[in-house]
């Protein structure tokens, strides 16, 4: 009996104290009986509740699945069409509506509970949520990517048992089961959350990471990958072994590497690209990963303030707005319309690949070996130089020491190629001495230096030779290779 | 390519040469005027005179590029790199203009690979060597400062004839340029820089009339970078796009191939010689090629270059048919083979 009175005294004033909550849910279901039409005002009242998701409907309208109905619209005015659902939502739907990953497939939404496994359809004609799966929730997928693609139902990679996976599954219609689909060529370690856009039968993934079973560490994916799906249309189709194949294309820009690694996970398709909106960053990123090109779009829509789930319609973004002093919730439309045409939109290469690599390899090697001709021909030239320093020639090939009168001789001939005997002999003249002796010094001194000279460096610095003008004068050339030189 | 890129490529290799060939030449006459030669002793492959101003020369090169590179918002290197490079090029500066003790020059290069730790950039995994992946921080910091140790002397050694260490370097700094451009946009402009100084210092380095060594500041800093780089190529974090075609650190050490295979070949003759391993010799292979095979110093250069290179692009081809073990053992009896053919 006390038991009893103590929990009445509890609940009561607890009841008092959430009385707001109570009556703000309660109002905004009064108002949204079956097929009433609700004003933007009555709209918020029911996103308060935060169970609500996003899906996308024909060309101008999406859907906001609630627990207990769902709403359609924009119409005139931002209203809405609130319908019952025609039966109860399954009841194995025990999480938010946030935490279902939705996907499209013709006129119908797919639905996946989160970490893979159980799947539900949304029909909007029936106006019902039912499980269309046999399987069970086996939460191995944590924040895979949940794709359709040729009526097909995938699911790739993600999060489960303390390890990331790559694998790909298929939702098999007849079975109700997911069946394993085996992959080939360069699959990367592990796909958690991530950017993915599907293009020409193509799904491009990048800003995913990987955990370490071990540590639980986790490693950002710096390339862009991409995995090619069958072409098939038809269900039931065998597709070719090697149909779903990974290729590495390269690392992406830093643009994107420099991001937070939870950073890439708001994205959209916009016009066939993938736009990324990166926290703590000002710009979107369109990514046209065919053209290998990324644009840089400063952008003033403040996105960040935008929560939870959102879809892009047309060219706008649809999401929620809190606002953190009242706390009510409102739909927003930001909208991107001709964000392209931003003039100043700045464009770079999205990734760079082992082409590249192979690219700057043959500019490197062109540029080695034209280092070494350079130098070869510089050298091969600088070795024509013997500079006359001090006492001594200077060469590649080693120095040769210079008595004084030979580096007066040699000195002679810096800047000339030839000179008379009687200049050269006047070197050696002295008013003590003969002619005759001046002579022989003369001789003795350009033999010995000649000999010298063509044992360290392998050739003969001077030669004679009879003038042409007048042969009783003899003139003294310098070797034509011979380029004398005074430091 | 993208044009802008090459631009920037040929701006930055230019203003390296430039700069380079202007600041070797006047430096070359400042020490000379001020008579600071290197010395000429037994060992020495040169008898005339040089100055060992090319590694200030070098530092300065890359102070001014890097300077310029960052104030256009194209060139960016962690500043804890940056730093380990300078202390790594003072104590060489202080070596070349002074003496300073070989235990004082390995304390400073193990307070520089610290410094070079905090840029996050190192050694944390094996990538499947021995078995091992990724290894524990400690451990991570012995064997980077070791490595990084290593990898800075052995440059140094092999410095022994003229454009030998030079042009390895720029052997090096092509193929790390080329990793670099695919996945480092702030650091690819580095490498042009690097190799322009580069080439301005050969042209000193190989005039025979204003002859400049490198001397422990060149080849100090240019070890400690290439050290960083490889340091980056064997991180884990850094995405390389050779990981489809080589092991990281088979391509490691085939970047390096020469300056360790001629600095461990050194130690152990010592060693059995039972001399100490640090002690200045000429059993080095380049001094091989000229003292038994009567080469010139620019053909031994040109030699090594290409068994250096005709190692790297065996090691590369090998790895794409090959598992790792057999493309060490093709590697070991290819250079074996090329040591009784060239240098025995």
């Amino acid at each position: 009996m006390m038991k009893k009175i103590f929990f009445w005294l509890f609940l009561i004033p607890l009841c008092f104290y959430n009385m707001h909550l109570f009556a703000v849910e309660k109002s905004a279901f009064n108002e949204a009986s079956n097929d009433s039409i609700l004003n933007t005002v009555s709209v918020s009242k029911l996103l308060e509740s935060r169970d609500y998701l996003f899906v996308e409907n024909g060309k101008n309208y999406f859907h906001v699945l609630l627990r207990n109905g769902f709403l359609t619209g924009p119409f005139q005015n931002n209203e809405f069409v609130y319908k019952d659902y025609s039966s109860q939502v399954p009841e194995e739907i025990n999480v938010e509506f946030q935490a279902l990953i939705p996907t499209k497939m013709g006129s119908d939404t797919y639905l996946l509970y989160p970490g893979g496994g159980m799947l539900f359809k949304f029909n909007e004609s029936v106006g019902a949520i039912k499980r269309i799966d046999r399987s069970f929730a086996h939460r191995n997928q944590y924040s895979g990517y949940f794709f359709s693609h040729n009526k097909n139902l995938y699911l790739l990679g993600g999060y489960g048992f303390w390890e990331t996976k790559s694998l790909l599954t298929k939702f098999n219609f007849s079975s109700g089961q997911w069946d394993y689909i085996p992959t080939t060529g360069q699959a990367p370690e592990g796909i958690d959350r991530g950017a993915f856009l599907i293009k020409d039968d193509k799904l491009y993934a990048a800003g995913f990471v990987s955990r370490n079973s071990n540590n639980q560490k986790e490693n950002r994916e710096d390339n862009l990958y991409v995995l090619s799906l069958p072409t098939s249309t038809s269900i039931g189709e065998t597709v070719a072994s090697d149909a779903f194949n990974w290729e590495k294309k390269g690392v992406l820009n830093p643009l994107l590497l420099n991001a937070p690694i939870t950073a890439l996970n708001k994205d959209w398709i916009y016009k066939d690209n993938l736009l990324v909106n990166i926290v703590d960053d000002p710009n979107l990123y369109l990514i046209d990963p065919i053209e290998n090109i990324i644009k840089t779009i400063p952008n003033d829509l403040l996105l960040y303030k935008s929560g939870g789930k959102s879809i892009m319609k047309n060219s706008e973004i649809i999401s929620t707005v809190r606002n953190s002093a009242t706390g009510s919730v409102s739909m927003a439309y930001f909208d991107i319309n001709g964000i392209e045409n931003n003039p100043n939109i700045s464009e770079e290469y999205l990734y760079r690949s082992s082409d590249n690599f192979y690219d700057f390899l043959i500019f490197g090697a062109i540029l080695l070996v034209s280092i070494i001709i350079f130098l070869w021909v510089f050298f091969s030239y600088s070795n024509k130089n013997y500079v006359l320093i001090d006492n001594e020639i200077i060469h590649a090939k080693g120095n040769l020491k210079l008595s004084e009168i030979e580096t007066r001789l040699i000195a002679l001939f810096i800047n000339k190629k030839s000179l008379a005997n009687s200049k050269i002999m006047s070197l050696f003249t002295e008013k003590s001495k003969t002619k005759d002796y001046a002579v022989k010094r003369k001789n003795r001194t350009l033999t010995n230096l000649n000999k010298r000279f063509s044992e360290l460096y392998g050739t003969s610095l001077l030669y004679n030779q009879k003038s042409k003008t007048d042969s009783r004068q003899t003139n003294y050339l310098l070797n034509e290779k011979i380029n004398l030189k005074r430091n | 390519m993208e044009i802008e890129l090459l631009v920037y490529y040929f701006l930055f290799l230019f203003l390296g040469a430039g700069l380079s060939a202007f600041l070797n030449g006047y430096l070359n006459n400042t020490f000379n005027l001020n008579k600071m030669y290197d010395p000429v002793v037994d060992r020495s492959s040169h008898k005339d005179k040089a100055t060992r101003s090319g590694g200030l020369a070098l530092f300065l090169t890359f102070c001014i590029c890097y300077g310029i590179g960052k104030a256009l918002g194209v060139m960016s290197v962690d500043l804890y790199a940056l730093i380990a490079f300078c202390f790594v090029a003072l104590i060489g500066v202080g070596d070349d203009l002074f003496t300073i003790k070989y235990r004082e020059k390995f304390f400073v290069q193990v307070f520089a690979g610290v410094v070079l730790l905090q840029s996050r950039v190192y050694i944390n995994n094996f990538h499947g060597i021995f078995g091992i992946y990724e290894i524990p921080y400690w451990a991570s910091a012995v064997i980077t400062i070791y490595v990084f140790v290593v990898i800075v002397n052995s440059l140094n050694l092999i410095d022994g004839i003229d454009g030998l260490a030079a042009l390895l370097c720029v052997k090096f700094f092509v193929i790390v340029g080329a990793i670099l451009a695919v996945s480092s946009k702030e650091m690819e402009l580095v490498v042009p820089s690097i190799i322009g100084a580069l080439i301005g210092f050969l042209i000193y380095n190989m005039n025979p009339h204003k002859k400049v060594f490198l001397g422990d500041t060149g080849s100090l800093l240019l070890g400690s970078v290439m050290a960083f780089y490889i340091f980056y190529i064997l991180d884990d974090r850094s995405s390389i796009v050779t990981d489809s075609n080589i092991s990281r650190p088979l391509l490691a050490v085939l970047l390096l191939i020469y300056p360790l295979a001629d600095t461990l070949r050194a130690f152990i003759i010592r060693a059995y010689k039972k001399q100490s391993p640090f002690i200045a010799d000429r059993v080095h292979l380049h001094h091989r090629l000229i003292d038994k095979k009567g080469l010139n110093h620019w053909q031994s250069t040109l030699t090594i270059l290409f068994v250096s290179i005709s190692i790297l692009v065996l090691g590369f081809l090998l790895s794409s048919v090959l598992s790792l073990s057999l493309v060490i053992l093709c590697l070991l009896i290819y250079m074996i083979g090329i040591f009784f053919l060239i240098f025995k």
